[in-house]
């Protein structure tokens, strides 16, 4: 009962973080590349403050602090699975400017980071929820 | 005032015999209030770093420019940093050895290096 009750306050919060829609970096983001980085600067905010619960310093039930890092790690493998698209959308990029690639190839690599970020974007922003499918 | 430190307060006088406080309930009561207080907190400043992480993303927006590459190694090397906490702390709740292969306490302070990258994954792309 008290451990559920901890979860779900620190559920609230960090929803009410994710949720303040005037301050999402996500819906502010319009570019592809923009969408990435704000994607990317969420997850890892959310991921310091995961850190600074789960440390020996805080006061919180060891099960909550597993909860809270499980979430955390599982999030982390589609969140480089974008970068690595990133990486990939940059290299295309350049061969493009060097006409090394033509235009439908280098669409081809965009609209696969696109996809990434797409997939990437809720993981990132439920978060909480997957805390609360870890207990 | 803020509510932060009502709740503190609040925890306080609750577990203080000499103030009326004590007995098991109420000392339940009181580090329920504290953990609150704790999760109240880190929601508060991660709101706060999500609103000036956008004003960040505005600007990019604003200016019609994508992140620079100090952007992404600024924010490459925070998330190295926070991944080498999150295992460390694992590992101390779990009581597995730390890195230098001494086993971390759960009560003791975390030992981590936050300028040891702890996996390939929190690399910026190339």
């Amino acid at each position: 009962m008290m451990l559920s009750r901890v979860r779900n306050l620190w559920l609230a919060a960090t929803a009410l973080a994710l949720t303040a829609c005037a301050g999402s970096p996500i819906k502010v983001a319009q570019t592809v590349e923009q969408k990435a980085y704000a994607t990317y600067g969420t997850f890892v905010i959310i991921e310091e403050q995961a850190g600074k619960l789960t440390s020996a310093s805080t006061s919180l039930p060891p099960d909550v602090k597993r909860q809270i890092i499980a979430a955390a790690q599982k999030a982390q493998p589609a969140v480089d699975t974008m970068l690595v698209a990133l990486s990939k959308a940059e290299s295309a990029k350049a061969d493009f400017d060097a006409q090394k690639i033509d235009k439908s190839t280098f669409q081809v690599v965009i609209d696969n980071l696109g996809s990434w970020v797409q997939q990437a974007t809720p993981l990132v922003a439920s978060l909480v929820a997957a805390v609360r499918g870890a207990h | 005032m803020d509510a932060i430190t009502i709740l503190r307060g609040i925890a306080t006088l609750l577990v203080n015999p000499a103030l009326g406080g004590g007995g098991i309930g109420v000392i339940r009561g009181a580090t329920l209030l504290t953990q609150l207080a704790t999760l109240i907190e880190g929601g508060m400043e991660t709101r706060k770093e999500l609103a000036e992480f956008s004003k960040e993303i505005q600007a990019l927006v604003d200016s019609h420019g994508n992140p620079t590459r100090g952007q992404w190694d600024a924010m490459a090397a925070r998330d190295a940093a926070a991944r080498a906490l999150i295992e460390a702390n694992r590992k101390a709740l779990d009581g597995e050895p730390a890195d230098d292969g001494h086993t971390v306490a759960e009560t003791g302070p975390s030992p981590v290096d936050n300028s040891v990258s702890s996996t390939s994954s929190g690399q910026q792309p190339s």
